[in-house]
């Protein structure tokens, strides 16, 4: 089936946009754009009534310089904007008694009113035993309430709005479905790494972590900084301080997010004895993106993952 | 994979799901369904209605009893009606006027054999189908018997096959519990629990620290107290507690329950309880805890018993709370804890003052 798809990937301070037409089970880039907010979303921005409509009017422009018409627009959210939990609960409780437990988990990381956030147990579930195991999510009622207002505003409509860790997850399990052990995404943000762990199974984890404790942009750091800190990272993810044992052996480590450079490879290789690689589609024959025009090249993938993975995640 | 669409309508699971008011309660004879969709969160456990409501439950039907005479089959014809005169039915030497006094008794005679004659059959019917009356009745009677031996029975038969299982269960919960009562009672200047939540097999805690160093202090602290327990740290996170940085540490331990011994007794009082929900209402008010929340779970039939799950959120003092544990772990072999939880009320950690806790229980019911 023909059809067209803006994806969207919000970010605090910039967007990264694709437009993918689908044509007879060929999926064609016809556009990949990186561009800056108006105004960077935080605590105090996103309650002020300008900033939406600043950053409602630089989508609706966007939109109408696409290529195609009428797109099915998605877009994916800051996995900062969320907290996700796994709960575990007893097998013999019925699904209908999850919330209990869930708002029991969220009442110890809330410190205030549990009426602001929404919850949501998508579905997802592991078992040991006579535990089982599922995941909650949660984020501010008006944090959500701002997107929507972006959206109306843009008169977007979007038909999915979803965290980015989740898509990203996805599409990393349908390019490499041969993969086994435990695999850690890491993407590259302005301020710190979204690191997404994930297994043959399903998703594992999610955390952000900032590249320093002065939360300072990647542009700001010097390289030799940025790969300490990458060597850092992965040790620390893997044995967590004063833990007695490794919480994660990770297999493999998959690189992607806009403000990632190929260039760091090298040097980032030496400094993990683990096998690391780009997050992008050379080696993936199950899956046809094709970059169509000179908008993108093949070796930009990587900087695109997360607004491209909310377009195939859902197919 | 987790697919979830913030924007979707809210039909599926992946959706917002908390209600935006109370739960409503659950019938004890409906099974438990679907979540259903919701707006917001629904964390009011205020309700203390119970939702073990026997209303639907049907009377047992009483058993009809047939009379062993129906009078609509009763054929007793009226005499008819003589003319009022001084004579008798048979006849007599009265004057009766211009009839044939011959052809009247003729009459009288043939009524009166046809009379004796429906009597007789009359008789007859009676004895042979209050015979089989009796025959039914009697052969009711024995299949009554038979099905309550049978059920007696079986009922014995499902009480020793739940011996063992009383028996494991006074032993699991007498071990949570006095796991419980020592791990409260260690007290530690470096941390403090803020959650503690044990099943059968494990103990989970998470405790609050002001700095890693700290949580490491208290990981060796308990290792030295509890070291056949082997607790250890599973995760730690910062967090901001009233302005300042605090850090908050997950710990775990593998709990051996005890194998309780084949011969140890249980009490035969202790062994059924018709209405748990009152039972265990009755103790916490003994003990001073109220019981906030109150849901019944699966219901899994098995033979000549049923395992019935319980979901219930308690509050007290730590003192009653605690107490209220040592009760139930001990008197109620009929129960089995499978988790529960405590944590404090308004405070981050577990203090003297007041503490919640959510149990999750199974009910061994006999039939």
């Amino acid at each position: 089936m023909n059809r067209d798809i803006s994806s969207i990937s919000l970010q605090e301070d910039f967007l990264l946009w694709v437009d993918v037409a689908v044509r007879n089970g060929l999926w064609e880039l016809r556009r990949a754009l990186s561009e800056s907010l108006p105004v960077s979303i935080n605590q105090q921005t996103y309650r002020e009534p300008t900033t939406a409509r600043q950053i409602a009017k630089q989508l609706s422009e966007l939109l109408q310089k696409s290529e195609l018409d009428s797109p099915s627009v998605r877009l994916t959210l800051p996995g900062r904007f969320f907290l996700v939990k796994k709960v575990k609960v007893p097998a013999a409780i019925s699904p209908s008694d999850y919330q209990d437990f869930v708002a029991f988990e969220f009442e110890k990381i809330w410190n205030e009113d549990r009426n602001n956030y929404h919850v949501y147990l998508p579905e997802f579930s592991r078992q040991n035993g006579h535990i089982k195991e599922i995941l909650a999510l949660a984020i501010r009622k008006e944090v959500l309430g701002f997107i929507e207002e972006i959206a109306q505003m843009a008169n977007l409509n979007p038909e999915i709005i979803t965290p980015a860790y989740f898509t990203v997850e996805e599409f990393f399990r349908k390019t490499h479905p041969d993969l086994t052990g435990l695999n850690l995404l890491l993407g590259w943000q302005r301020h710190g790494y979204d690191i997404i762990i994930s297994d043959e199974h399903n998703f594992v984890s999610y955390q952000f972590r900032p590249y320093n404790t002065n939360f300072d942009d990647i542009d700001k750091l010097e390289e030799e900084e940025l790969i300490s800190g990458f060597e850092a990272v992965v040790e620390e993810i893997q044995h967590p301080p004063i833990l007695d044992k490794n919480v994660y052996s990770v297999q493999g480590i998959y690189l992607y997010g806009f403000h990632f450079k190929p260039s760091w490879m090298a040097l980032l290789k030496a400094q993990v004895p683990i096998s690391l690689q780009l997050f992008n589609l050379d080696e993936v024959t199950s899956l046809k993106l094709q970059p169509a025009g000179e908008h993108i090249k093949t070796d930009q993938i990587h900087q695109f993952i997360e607004p491209i993975s909310n377009v195939m995640a859902f197919e | 994979m987790v697919k979830i669409n913030l924007k979707k309508p809210q039909t599926t699971p992946e959706e917002d799901i908390f209600p935006p008011g109370r739960e409503e309660p659950k019938k004890y004879s409906t099974p438990a369904g679907p979540s259903r969709r919701k707006d917001t969160i629904d964390l009011s456990f205020d309700s203390t209605e119970s939702f073990f409501d026997k209303t639907e439950m049907e009377p047992p039907l009483e058993e009809k009893i047939e009379p062993f005479v129906d009078e609509s089959d009763t054929v007793v014809r009226k005499k008819e009606e003589i003319p009022e005169t001084n004579s008798t039915f048979l006849g007599s030497e009265r004057d009766i006027g211009y009839k044939n006094p011959f052809v009247q008794n003729k009459i009288f005679y043939i009524l009166g054999i046809v009379a004796i004659f429906l009597i007789v059959i009359i008789f007859v019917i009676m004895k042979f189908w209050g015979a089989d009356k009796e025959l039914r009745t009697a052969s009711e009677i024995a299949a009554e018997r038979l099905l309550s031996e049978e059920a007696a029975s079986e009922k014995s038969t499902s009480e020793s096959l739940l011996m063992p299982v009383f028996r494991q269960n006074v032993s699991t919960n007498q071990t949570l519990n006095d796991q419980l009562q020592k791990l409260l009672e260690h007290q530690s200047a470096t941390a403090k629990y803020s959650l503690i939540v044990m099943t059968p097999s494990e103990i989970n805690m998470t405790i609050l620290a002001a700095s890693r160093d700290d949580v490491a202090r208290f990981h060796l602290d308990l290792k030295k107290a509890f070291p056949e327990l082997g607790f250890d740290i599973v995760s730690v996170q910062s967090k901001l507690e009233n302005g300042h940085p605090m850090i908050y540490a997950d710990l775990s331990a593998e709990l051996k329950g005890a194998t309780a011994a084949a011969s140890a007794p249980i009490e035969p009082a202790t062994r059924k309880i018709d209405d748990i929900s009152r039972e265990l209402r009755r103790l916490a008010e003994q003990h001073g805890v109220g019981i906030q929340y109150w849901k019944e779970g699966k219901n899994i039939p098995q033979k000549g018993y049923e395992e019935v799950f319980y979901y219930i959120q308690a509050s007290g003092s730590r003192a009653n709370l605690l107490n209220f544990f040592s009760d139930l772990s001990r008197q109620y072999p009929m129960l089995k804890i499978n988790k529960f939880s405590i944590y404090p009320d308004n405070l981050d950690t577990i203090s003297d003052k007041k503490l919640s806790s959510r149990l999750n229980l199974t009910y061994y019911r006999m039939n």
